[in-house]
């Protein structure tokens, strides 16, 4: 590299903060060793793996794409793809509205508004060990929600998380009552936002309530809207808990999921470099998923 | 289409009534939603208390006959790990709170005040790290930790979790809300940027230090799937893993499988009663980042 005349000039100007950045760096340094090990070497170690057969009692192998070619002719692979899928479509939206229609209701000034608001969020604090131990009771053939349907008239004795046509359905409910809350409260945020005028002047215009909110509100909204799509799209990719306590992926993998066979594969089955090419491919379609989100959802309210 | 003098009239009228209607709908709606949401906390409640036959009875009873209070003594007698788990996750929960606040406090000092190169990328590649779901990186982290001979280790659960980046940022978003005269002060005086931060800025961290503390302890305490790849033995299990492993063991005891649900759930549920606005920020903060 040519030395220019200037550079000797800035030369020592350049480094006249060495001080401050080693200073900054002993203030770093604890911390960011452990996202370097644990962030940074393990995404490495993933795609490293993810190329290799490895079974921890022997040398890894190195296999190229082999690992990537067995995912798409694995048949449960297919399968929880599917699952995970149908899953997300009718959590996501349903979710979404449902907090958006709570964070509604909490946004009217209604009295006892601090309990309610604890008392809907209490679901979304409870550990999923603790809210799926809980369903997989009140799921039980001779439990509370077939109590509640026979007591309004519909007479059955389902074995909910048992039979292979209702076992991810039950899922989708416990996970959407775990999960509402923590998107009222961003849709809260958000409906806080949006300004008082815009509904004054609605109200002049003589638009109802139910109006306002479906022309003002949701259209003002989007952005909030977007990111609860977004958060709840990754949430509902990498469902495991509930799978993994309560069903393990059957009845007849009725409920299996890309994460539970992610962990069947590595460590029950301890193939890990095939369960390190699911990871990678999990990645790379939870990516795909926000970047087609983004393009259609992502768009700057104009007042 | 009204003519003016008729809109002014419906206007003298509707908005009352409207509004008295509305509120109605809504409070009851608000009680519905209230409801679906505690039902099951109730039913758990109740069941906790149910003999071993009761909670067998069809159709389930919603308060029970007799209250079983044995049942919390013996979810501790009946397997003598339930108290170790106890400890584990009390273990986990507070290690991490010392060591992660810590580090993670100083980290965020040196992003928000301190000059050094590389430090936008380095911020913005820790960020971009949170679109990695932390599944696709349970098996190098579980060949990293089998390296170091942590595998069923609590250890090996505890020093992967202090790589978690939130409390970072919270705590870089806090010290740039903070005035700067306070190390200008400081820096007159001539002390160091080390004494400036553990003398002056700690101190005034405080309420930044409790959410975080409150929120990562939440964390630690519910954690399932780290925990789940780490440890195997009994009794290094946590408590939410001994919970669920519990369900296999005692199979139709539900009773003793609800009752130890709520040594997990009751110290969070206080939490969040007493300390609602932490985490109710913390659920908004992330729309403002979005």
């Amino acid at each position: 590299m040519a030395v220019l005349a200037g550079g000797a000039v800035r030369r020592p100007s350049r480094f006249r903060h060495w001080r401050q950045w080693v200073t900054a760096y002993w203030f770093l340094a604890p911390w960011l060793i452990f996202p370097l090990v644990f962030i940074a070497g393990a995404i490495v170690l993933a795609f490293y793996f993810s190329f290799t057969s490895y079974d921890l009692l022997s040398d890894p192998v190195f296999i190229g794409l082999a690992n990537y070619q067995k995912a798409f002719q694995d048949e449960s692979f297919l399968h929880a793809l599917r699952n995970v899928a149908t899953y997300t479509a009718v959590v996501v939206p349903s979710q979404t509205f449902i907090g958006l229609v709570m964070a509604a209701i909490l946004d009217q000034k209604l009295p006892f508004r601090r309990f309610f608001r604890i008392a809907w969020y209490l679901p979304c604090v409870a550990s999923s060990v603790v809210t799926t131990l809980i369903f997989m009771w009140l799921f039980l053939p001779d439990g509370f929600i077939n109590a509640a349907l026979n007591f309004v008239g519909i007479n059955v004795r389902i074995n909910w998380l048992g039979d292979e046509a209702t076992a991810l359905p039950s899922i989708m409910f416990m996970n959407i009552w775990a999960t509402a809350a923590t998107f009222m409260l961003i849709f809260l945020a958000a409906l806080q936002d949006v300004p008082g005028p815009i509904y004054e002047a609605a109200n002049l215009d003589g638009a109802g309530p139910i109006r306002q909110f479906f022309q003002i509100t949701i259209p003002l909204m989007r952005p909030a809207i977007f990111l609860v799509v977004l958060l709840g799209t990754i949430g509902c990719f990498q469902l495991f808990d509930q799978v993994k306590i309560a069903t393990n992926g059957g009845p007849n993998e009725a409920t299996l999921t890309v994460t539970y066979l992610l962990w069947r594969q590595g460590f029950r089955d301890l193939n890990m470099g095939y369960a390190s090419a699911l990871g990678v491919i999990l990645f790379v379609v939870i990516f795909a998923v926000s970047l087609v989100q983004r393009r259609f959802l992502d768009v700057k309210p104009d007042y | 289409m009204v003519t003016v003098a008729r809109a002014q009239t419906l206007e003298m009228q509707r908005p009352r009534l409207r509004f008295r209607i509305s509120r109605v709908i809504f409070l009851v709606l608000a009680l519905v939603v209230t409801a679906l949401a505690l039902t099951p906390f109730i039913l758990t409640v109740s069941g906790s208390f149910k003999t071993k036959s009761e909670i067998l009875d069809w159709p389930p009873t919603i308060i029970p006959r007799i209250f079983e209070w044995m049942n919390y003594v013996e979810v501790w007698t009946n397997s003598h790990y339930f108290p170790q788990w106890i400890v584990n996750s009390l273990f986990l929960a507070g290690f991490h709170l010392l060591i992660y606040l810590g580090i993670c406090s100083a980290a965020g000092y040196a992003f928000a005040r301190l000059r050094f190169p590389g430090a936008t990328v380095l911020f913005l590649a820790i960020l971009g790290s949170i679109m990695v779901p932390g599944q696709v990186l349970w098996v190098p982290k579980f060949l990293i930790i089998n390296q170091l001979g942590l595998v069923d280790n609590l250890f090996g659960i505890a020093l992967p979790d202090l790589a978690e980046v939130f409390g970072v940022f919270f705590m870089t978003q806090f010290f740039k809300s903070l005035p700067k005269e306070l190390e200008e002060a400081a820096s007159i005086d001539g002390a160091s940027t080390f004494r400036t931060f553990r003398q002056i800025i700690l101190p005034n961290a405080y309420p930044a230090l409790a959410a975080l503390s409150i929120l990562r302890f939440q964390g630690e305490w519910n954690a399932f799937q780290w925990p789940l790849i780490v440890v195997r033995s009994p009794d290094h299990l946590t408590l939410p893993l001994g919970l669920a492993s519990f369900q296999g063991l005692f199979g139709v005891n539900w009773n003793w499988v609800l009752a130890g649900a709520m040594f997990n759930a009751v110290p969070i549920i206080l939490l969040v009663i007493f300390f609602q606005k932490y985490f109710i920020r913390s659920a908004a903060s992330s729309a403002v980042k979005g």
